[in-house]
Protein backbone atom coordinates (compact mmCIF):
# COMPACT_ATOMS: atom_id res chain seq x y z
CA UNK A 1 0.00 0.00 0.00
CA UNK A 2 1.11 3.11 -0.87
CA UNK A 3 0.45 6.74 0.94
CA UNK A 4 -1.72 7.75 -2.35
CA UNK A 5 -3.56 5.04 -1.27
CA UNK A 6 -4.14 5.86 2.14
CA UNK A 7 -4.90 9.86 1.07
CA UNK A 8 -7.88 8.52 -1.11
CA UNK A 9 -9.46 6.42 1.53
CA UNK A 10 -8.54 8.17 4.79
CA UNK A 11 -12.03 9.48 5.06
CA UNK A 12 -13.38 6.21 4.94
CA UNK A 13 -11.26 4.78 6.91
CA UNK A 14 -12.34 7.25 9.58
CA UNK A 15 -15.98 6.77 9.01
CA UNK A 16 -15.42 2.95 10.00
CA UNK A 17 -16.56 1.90 5.97
CA UNK A 18 -13.73 0.02 5.02
CA UNK A 19 -13.61 -3.88 5.66
CA UNK A 20 -11.85 -5.76 8.24
CA UNK A 21 -8.64 -6.54 5.40
CA UNK A 22 -8.58 -3.44 4.12
CA UNK A 23 -8.54 -1.60 7.17
CA UNK A 24 -5.84 -3.81 8.49
CA UNK A 25 -4.30 -3.00 5.19
CA UNK A 26 -4.32 0.39 6.01
CA UNK A 27 -2.99 0.58 9.62
CA UNK A 28 -0.14 -1.41 8.87
CA UNK A 29 0.94 1.78 6.33
CA UNK A 30 0.02 4.15 8.70
CA UNK A 31 1.79 2.56 11.96
CA UNK A 32 5.14 2.79 9.85
CA UNK A 33 4.49 6.01 8.29
CA UNK A 34 4.74 9.42 9.95
CA UNK A 35 3.27 11.74 6.99
CA UNK A 36 0.11 9.21 6.82
CA UNK A 37 -0.15 9.01 10.50
CA UNK A 38 -0.26 13.06 10.42
CA UNK A 39 -2.98 12.92 7.98
CA UNK A 40 -4.85 9.72 10.00
CA UNK A 41 -4.86 12.62 13.19
CA UNK A 42 -6.28 15.50 11.35
CA UNK A 43 -8.89 13.06 9.35
CA UNK A 44 -9.83 11.60 13.04
CA UNK A 45 -10.26 14.99 14.45
CA UNK A 46 -12.52 16.39 11.45
CA UNK A 47 -14.16 13.24 12.11
CA UNK A 48 -15.29 14.38 15.91
CA UNK A 49 -16.32 17.25 14.42
CA UNK A 50 -18.51 15.77 11.91
CA UNK A 51 -20.23 13.43 14.51
CA UNK A 52 -20.96 16.50 16.36
CA UNK A 53 -25.01 17.14 16.43
CA UNK A 54 -25.86 20.35 15.36
CA UNK A 55 -29.17 20.49 16.74
CA UNK A 56 -32.12 21.21 14.78
CA UNK A 57 -32.62 24.85 13.27
CA UNK A 58 -34.31 26.93 15.50
CA UNK A 59 -38.19 28.02 14.33
CA UNK A 60 -38.38 31.09 13.03
CA UNK A 61 -34.18 32.25 12.72
CA UNK A 62 -34.61 32.16 9.07
CA UNK A 63 -36.83 34.39 9.09
CA UNK A 64 -35.65 36.47 11.50
CA UNK A 65 -32.26 36.71 9.91
CA UNK A 66 -34.05 37.76 6.79
CA UNK A 67 -35.92 40.24 8.50
CA UNK A 68 -32.54 41.89 9.88
CA UNK A 69 -30.94 42.00 6.60
CA UNK A 70 -33.86 43.85 5.21
CA UNK A 71 -34.16 46.47 7.96
CA UNK A 72 -30.29 47.12 7.35
CA UNK A 73 -30.92 47.28 3.17
CA UNK A 74 -33.45 49.99 4.27
CA UNK A 75 -31.18 51.86 6.36
CA UNK A 76 -28.73 51.89 3.83
CA UNK A 77 -31.27 53.41 1.24
CA UNK A 78 -33.50 55.26 3.14
CA UNK A 79 -31.85 58.82 2.44
CA UNK A 80 -31.29 58.60 -0.86
CA UNK A 81 -32.99 60.83 -2.60
CA UNK A 82 -33.21 60.29 -6.30
CA UNK A 83 -33.66 62.54 -9.32
CA UNK A 84 -36.83 65.27 -8.40
CA UNK A 85 -36.63 67.16 -12.12
CA UNK A 86 -39.96 67.60 -13.63
CA UNK A 87 -40.07 66.20 -17.40
CA UNK A 88 -36.96 66.64 -19.67
CA UNK A 89 -37.05 66.82 -23.59
CA UNK A 90 -37.29 64.47 -26.51
CA UNK A 91 -39.69 63.52 -28.71
CA UNK A 92 -42.99 63.21 -27.61
CA UNK A 93 -44.80 60.45 -29.29
CA UNK A 94 -46.46 59.22 -26.39
CA UNK A 95 -48.18 61.48 -23.60
CA UNK A 96 -48.48 60.60 -19.56
CA UNK A 97 -51.21 61.31 -17.88
CA UNK A 98 -52.05 60.64 -13.89
CA UNK A 99 -55.09 59.52 -13.22
CA UNK A 100 -55.39 60.80 -9.68
CA UNK A 101 -58.61 59.34 -7.63
CA UNK A 102 -59.09 61.65 -5.81
CA UNK A 103 -62.43 62.96 -7.34
CA UNK A 104 -62.97 61.33 -10.82
CA UNK A 105 -59.70 61.15 -13.46
CA UNK A 106 -57.71 63.39 -13.75
CA UNK A 107 -55.98 64.15 -16.66
CA UNK A 108 -53.05 66.25 -17.61
CA UNK A 109 -53.05 67.70 -20.71
CA UNK A 110 -50.25 66.33 -23.14
CA UNK A 111 -46.96 68.00 -23.62
CA UNK A 112 -47.29 70.56 -21.09
CA UNK A 113 -44.56 70.43 -18.64
CA UNK A 114 -45.21 73.51 -17.20
CA UNK A 115 -48.37 72.65 -15.33
CA UNK A 116 -48.33 72.22 -12.02
CA UNK A 117 -47.58 68.23 -10.67
CA UNK A 118 -50.42 66.50 -9.97
CA UNK A 119 -51.28 65.50 -6.45
CA UNK A 120 -52.01 62.73 -5.32
CA UNK A 121 -53.26 61.89 -1.78
CA UNK A 122 -52.54 59.00 0.53
CA UNK A 123 -53.37 57.87 4.50
CA UNK A 124 -49.69 57.86 6.02
CA UNK A 125 -48.31 54.17 6.06
CA UNK A 126 -51.75 52.70 3.72
CA UNK A 127 -51.13 51.84 0.16
CA UNK A 128 -52.89 53.31 -2.52
CA UNK A 129 -53.36 52.53 -5.93
CA UNK A 130 -52.56 55.45 -8.51
CA UNK A 131 -53.21 54.39 -12.27
CA UNK A 132 -51.16 56.33 -14.71
CA UNK A 133 -52.85 56.23 -17.90
CA UNK A 134 -49.77 56.11 -21.07
CA UNK A 135 -51.06 57.04 -24.04
CA UNK A 136 -49.29 56.38 -27.70
CA UNK A 137 -49.87 57.22 -30.80
CA UNK A 138 -48.43 53.90 -32.12
CA UNK A 139 -47.68 50.43 -30.48
CA UNK A 140 -44.24 50.69 -28.61
CA UNK A 141 -42.70 46.68 -27.95
CA UNK A 142 -40.32 46.81 -24.76
CA UNK A 143 -40.79 50.01 -23.83
CA UNK A 144 -38.47 50.91 -20.66
CA UNK A 145 -40.95 51.84 -17.80
CA UNK A 146 -39.00 53.35 -14.58
CA UNK A 147 -40.61 54.16 -11.51
CA UNK A 148 -38.24 56.38 -9.36
CA UNK A 149 -39.51 57.43 -5.96
CA UNK A 150 -38.24 60.76 -3.96
CA UNK A 151 -39.27 61.75 -0.38
CA UNK A 152 -41.08 59.92 2.12
CA UNK A 153 -42.81 57.61 -0.62
CA UNK A 154 -42.48 53.92 -1.22
CA UNK A 155 -44.13 51.41 -3.12
CA UNK A 156 -46.31 48.63 -1.17
CA UNK A 157 -43.84 45.71 -1.09
CA UNK A 158 -41.01 47.41 -2.24
CA UNK A 159 -39.44 48.52 1.01
CA UNK A 160 -36.45 50.70 0.42
CA UNK A 161 -36.33 50.70 -3.30
CA UNK A 162 -35.84 54.13 -4.46
CA UNK A 163 -36.18 53.09 -8.14
CA UNK A 164 -37.49 49.87 -10.38
CA UNK A 165 -37.06 49.89 -14.01
CA UNK A 166 -38.77 47.48 -16.24
CA UNK A 167 -39.76 46.71 -20.09
CA UNK A 168 -43.48 46.75 -21.42
CA UNK A 169 -45.28 46.35 -24.40
CA UNK A 170 -47.85 49.27 -24.86
CA UNK A 171 -50.31 49.05 -27.38
CA UNK A 172 -51.33 52.21 -29.63
CA UNK A 173 -53.86 54.24 -27.56
CA UNK A 174 -54.25 54.27 -23.47
CA UNK A 175 -52.34 51.93 -21.43
CA UNK A 176 -53.20 52.00 -17.41
CA UNK A 177 -50.22 50.94 -14.84
CA UNK A 178 -51.19 50.80 -11.39
CA UNK A 179 -48.46 51.94 -8.14
CA UNK A 180 -49.52 50.45 -4.96
CA UNK A 181 -48.06 54.14 -3.77
CA UNK A 182 -47.37 54.57 0.38
CA UNK A 183 -46.53 57.73 1.97
CA UNK A 184 -43.72 56.92 4.83
CA UNK A 185 -43.58 60.09 6.25
CA UNK A 186 -45.94 63.33 6.36
CA UNK A 187 -43.65 65.23 3.89
CA UNK A 188 -44.85 62.97 1.67
CA UNK A 189 -42.88 63.28 -1.67
CA UNK A 190 -42.73 62.46 -5.50
CA UNK A 191 -43.54 59.08 -7.63
CA UNK A 192 -42.01 59.88 -10.68
CA UNK A 193 -42.65 57.78 -13.88
CA UNK A 194 -40.21 57.60 -16.97
CA UNK A 195 -40.91 55.87 -20.28
CA UNK A 196 -37.89 55.41 -22.92
CA UNK A 197 -38.40 54.00 -26.35
CA UNK A 198 -36.57 54.54 -29.62
CA UNK A 199 -39.86 56.81 -30.75
CA UNK A 200 -40.66 57.76 -27.65
CA UNK A 201 -39.19 59.67 -24.41
CA UNK A 202 -41.91 61.04 -21.76
CA UNK A 203 -41.75 61.69 -17.82
CA UNK A 204 -44.32 62.43 -15.28
CA UNK A 205 -44.08 63.50 -11.68
CA UNK A 206 -46.90 63.11 -9.81
CA UNK A 207 -46.83 64.94 -5.89
CA UNK A 208 -47.46 62.23 -3.02
CA UNK A 209 -49.08 64.16 -0.16
CA UNK A 210 -49.77 62.42 3.04
CA UNK A 211 -53.33 62.23 4.73
CA UNK A 212 -52.72 62.28 8.47
CA UNK B 1 -59.50 51.02 -20.20
CA UNK B 2 -57.53 49.85 -22.94
CA UNK B 3 -54.38 47.90 -22.34
CA UNK B 4 -53.07 47.02 -18.83
CA UNK B 5 -49.49 47.25 -18.29
CA UNK B 6 -48.51 45.43 -15.55
CA UNK B 7 -46.48 46.75 -12.74
CA UNK B 8 -43.93 43.84 -12.94
CA UNK B 9 -43.25 42.13 -9.96
CA UNK B 10 -39.64 41.97 -10.20
CA UNK B 11 -38.51 40.03 -7.30
CA UNK B 12 -36.77 42.18 -4.40
CA UNK B 13 -33.32 41.85 -3.20
CA UNK B 14 -35.18 40.28 -0.19
CA UNK B 15 -36.99 37.86 -1.85
CA UNK B 16 -33.60 37.07 -4.26
CA UNK B 17 -31.85 36.72 -1.14
CA UNK B 18 -34.65 34.40 0.13
CA UNK B 19 -34.91 32.17 -3.09
CA UNK B 20 -31.16 31.31 -3.04
CA UNK B 21 -30.02 31.34 1.12
CA UNK B 22 -33.37 29.24 2.32
CA UNK B 23 -32.31 26.05 0.75
CA UNK B 24 -29.30 25.71 2.42
CA UNK B 25 -29.90 27.79 4.96
CA UNK B 26 -29.90 24.50 7.38
CA UNK B 27 -26.84 23.34 6.51
CA UNK B 28 -25.30 26.76 6.78
CA UNK B 29 -26.81 26.72 10.10
CA UNK B 30 -25.52 22.91 11.23
CA UNK B 31 -21.98 24.09 10.33
CA UNK B 32 -22.24 27.11 12.25
CA UNK B 33 -23.04 25.11 15.30
CA UNK B 34 -20.76 22.69 14.55
CA UNK B 35 -18.10 25.47 14.61
CA UNK B 36 -19.10 27.36 17.46
CA UNK B 37 -19.98 26.75 20.98
CA UNK B 38 -23.16 28.54 21.92
CA UNK B 39 -26.29 29.10 19.93
CA UNK B 40 -25.82 32.85 19.62
CA UNK B 41 -22.50 32.68 18.55
CA UNK B 42 -23.59 30.34 15.70
CA UNK B 43 -26.60 32.94 15.12
CA UNK B 44 -24.29 35.46 14.95
CA UNK B 45 -21.80 33.57 12.23
CA UNK B 46 -24.67 32.61 10.12
CA UNK B 47 -26.08 36.57 10.04
CA UNK B 48 -22.62 37.10 8.96
CA UNK B 49 -22.53 34.76 6.27
CA UNK B 50 -26.19 36.23 4.89
CA UNK B 51 -24.56 39.98 4.75
CA UNK B 52 -22.21 39.17 2.45
CA UNK B 53 -24.37 36.99 0.86
CA UNK B 54 -26.73 39.40 0.46
CA UNK B 55 -23.82 41.77 -0.98
CA UNK B 56 -22.88 38.95 -3.64
CA UNK B 57 -26.49 38.20 -4.76
CA UNK B 58 -25.99 38.39 -7.93
CA UNK B 59 -22.96 36.70 -8.56
CA UNK B 60 -24.86 33.80 -5.88
CA UNK B 61 -28.08 33.55 -8.13
CA UNK B 62 -25.63 32.41 -11.22
CA UNK B 63 -23.77 29.66 -9.06
CA UNK B 64 -23.80 26.11 -9.61
CA UNK B 65 -23.23 25.51 -6.19
CA UNK B 66 -24.18 28.30 -4.07
CA UNK B 67 -23.64 25.71 -0.76
CA UNK B 68 -19.78 25.59 -1.02
CA UNK B 69 -19.59 29.42 -1.65
CA UNK B 70 -21.60 29.88 1.67
CA UNK B 71 -19.78 27.33 3.54
CA UNK B 72 -16.11 28.98 2.48
CA UNK B 73 -17.15 32.43 3.32
CA UNK B 74 -18.64 30.73 6.49
CA UNK B 75 -15.20 28.88 7.50
CA UNK B 76 -13.18 32.29 6.96
CA UNK B 77 -15.88 34.25 9.18
CA UNK B 78 -14.75 31.49 11.52
CA UNK B 79 -11.22 31.35 11.24
CA UNK B 80 -10.71 35.60 10.36
CA UNK B 81 -13.34 36.52 13.56
CA UNK B 82 -11.10 34.24 16.55
CA UNK B 83 -7.69 35.34 15.01
CA UNK B 84 -9.02 39.27 15.26
CA UNK B 85 -10.63 38.60 19.00
CA UNK B 86 -8.04 36.27 19.40
CA UNK B 87 -6.29 36.77 22.93
CA UNK B 88 -4.47 34.43 25.65
CA UNK B 89 -5.43 31.61 27.53
CA UNK B 90 -4.87 33.68 30.55
CA UNK B 91 -6.66 36.43 28.97
CA UNK B 92 -10.14 33.91 28.98
CA UNK B 93 -9.43 32.49 32.79
CA UNK B 94 -8.66 36.59 33.98
CA UNK B 95 -12.23 37.71 32.38
CA UNK B 96 -14.09 34.88 33.32
CA UNK B 97 -15.07 34.68 29.28
CA UNK B 98 -14.18 31.35 28.15
CA UNK B 99 -14.64 30.24 24.24
CA UNK B 100 -18.77 29.82 25.49
CA UNK B 101 -20.90 27.86 27.16
CA UNK B 102 -20.45 24.42 27.53
CA UNK B 103 -20.92 22.45 24.95
CA UNK B 104 -24.52 20.79 24.56
CA UNK B 105 -23.58 17.74 22.73
CA UNK B 106 -25.41 15.26 21.89
CA UNK B 107 -24.98 12.60 24.75
CA UNK B 108 -26.86 9.76 23.86
CA UNK B 109 -25.81 7.19 26.38
CA UNK B 110 -22.92 8.48 27.33
CA UNK B 111 -21.51 9.37 30.57
CA UNK B 112 -20.62 12.70 31.69
CA UNK B 113 -16.85 12.29 31.67
CA UNK B 114 -17.64 10.99 28.21
CA UNK B 115 -19.63 13.74 27.40
CA UNK B 116 -16.96 16.10 28.67
CA UNK B 117 -14.21 14.60 27.02
CA UNK B 118 -15.61 14.54 23.56
CA UNK B 119 -16.47 18.30 24.45
CA UNK B 120 -12.52 18.71 24.90
CA UNK B 121 -11.81 16.68 21.95
CA UNK B 122 -13.71 19.11 19.38
CA UNK B 123 -12.41 22.74 21.28
CA UNK B 124 -9.18 21.02 20.72
CA UNK B 125 -9.92 20.59 16.95
CA UNK B 126 -11.30 23.86 16.51
CA UNK B 127 -8.48 25.61 17.84
CA UNK B 128 -5.95 23.74 15.87
CA UNK B 129 -8.22 24.49 12.72
CA UNK B 130 -8.37 27.99 13.85
CA UNK B 131 -4.44 27.84 13.24
CA UNK B 132 -4.84 26.66 9.39
CA UNK B 133 -4.33 29.47 6.50
CA UNK B 134 -8.30 30.34 6.17
CA UNK B 135 -8.69 28.64 2.57
CA UNK B 136 -7.08 25.64 3.76
CA UNK B 137 -9.45 25.19 7.15
CA UNK B 138 -12.41 26.22 4.43
CA UNK B 139 -11.32 23.58 1.89
CA UNK B 140 -10.64 20.16 4.31
CA UNK B 141 -13.93 21.45 7.03
CA UNK B 142 -15.91 21.50 3.62
CA UNK B 143 -15.23 18.54 2.48
CA UNK B 144 -14.76 16.18 5.81
CA UNK B 145 -16.73 17.47 7.79
CA UNK B 146 -19.53 19.04 5.71
CA UNK B 147 -19.97 16.29 3.19
CA UNK B 148 -19.02 18.57 0.43
CA UNK B 149 -18.07 16.39 -2.74
CA UNK B 150 -15.01 16.99 -4.45
CA UNK B 151 -16.87 17.89 -7.80
CA UNK B 152 -17.73 20.71 -5.66
CA UNK B 153 -14.97 22.18 -4.44
CA UNK B 154 -13.52 21.68 -8.22
CA UNK B 155 -16.32 23.45 -9.59
CA UNK B 156 -15.88 26.08 -6.54
CA UNK B 157 -11.82 26.56 -6.71
CA UNK B 158 -11.67 25.95 -10.67
CA UNK B 159 -9.03 23.85 -10.06
CA UNK B 160 -8.55 19.55 -11.00
CA UNK B 161 -9.64 16.77 -8.57
CA UNK B 162 -6.10 15.45 -8.04
CA UNK B 163 -5.00 18.95 -6.65
CA UNK B 164 -7.84 19.51 -4.47
CA UNK B 165 -7.34 15.63 -3.07
CA UNK B 166 -3.52 16.61 -2.91
CA UNK B 167 -4.23 20.03 -0.98
CA UNK B 168 -6.98 18.07 1.22
CA UNK B 169 -4.08 15.46 2.27
CA UNK B 170 -1.83 18.47 3.41
CA UNK B 171 -3.83 20.32 5.21
CA UNK B 172 -4.93 16.95 7.31
CA UNK B 173 -0.88 16.53 7.82
CA UNK B 174 -1.01 20.14 9.12
CA UNK B 175 -3.82 19.57 11.31
CA UNK B 176 -2.98 15.99 12.75
CA UNK B 177 0.51 17.65 13.45
CA UNK B 178 -1.21 20.61 15.32
CA UNK B 179 -3.43 17.85 16.94
CA UNK B 180 -0.26 16.76 18.40
CA UNK B 181 0.51 19.93 19.33
CA UNK B 182 1.22 20.53 23.03
CA UNK B 183 0.83 24.53 22.90
CA UNK B 184 -2.54 23.11 21.37
CA UNK B 185 -3.32 21.18 24.29
CA UNK B 186 -2.45 23.47 27.23
CA UNK B 187 -4.80 26.32 25.38
CA UNK B 188 -7.40 24.36 25.33
CA UNK B 189 -6.47 22.93 29.02
CA UNK B 190 -6.27 26.58 30.31
CA UNK B 191 -9.68 27.37 28.77
CA UNK B 192 -11.49 24.74 30.61
CA UNK B 193 -9.98 25.49 33.21
CA UNK B 194 -10.95 28.87 33.40
CA UNK B 195 -14.86 27.90 32.73
CA UNK B 196 -14.98 25.71 35.70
Amino acid sequence: MKCQDIEHKLVDIVSGKLTPTELEDCRQHIAHCVACDEAMRGAEGLAELRSRDPGSLPAGLFETVSARLERRADQDTGGNRFWTGTAFGGAVAASLFALALISGWIQLPPNAPDQAAPEFIVALSESRDLNVAIETEQALANATITVTLSGGVELAGYTGQRQLSWEANLVAGVNRLTLPVKATGIAGGQVIVQLLHPNSEQVLVVGVKANT
Amino acid sequence: MGNVVSFRRAPTPQQRFEAVIEPHFEALYGAARRMTLSYHDAEDLVQEVCIKAFAHLDRLETMEYPRAWLLKVMYHLFVDNKRREERSAIDAAATGQDAGQPETLDSGEASLDEIIDRSQNIERVLNAMRCLDPDQCALVAMHDVEGVSIAELCAMTGQPAGTIRSQLHRTRRKLGRLLSNDAIRRLHLKIVGANR
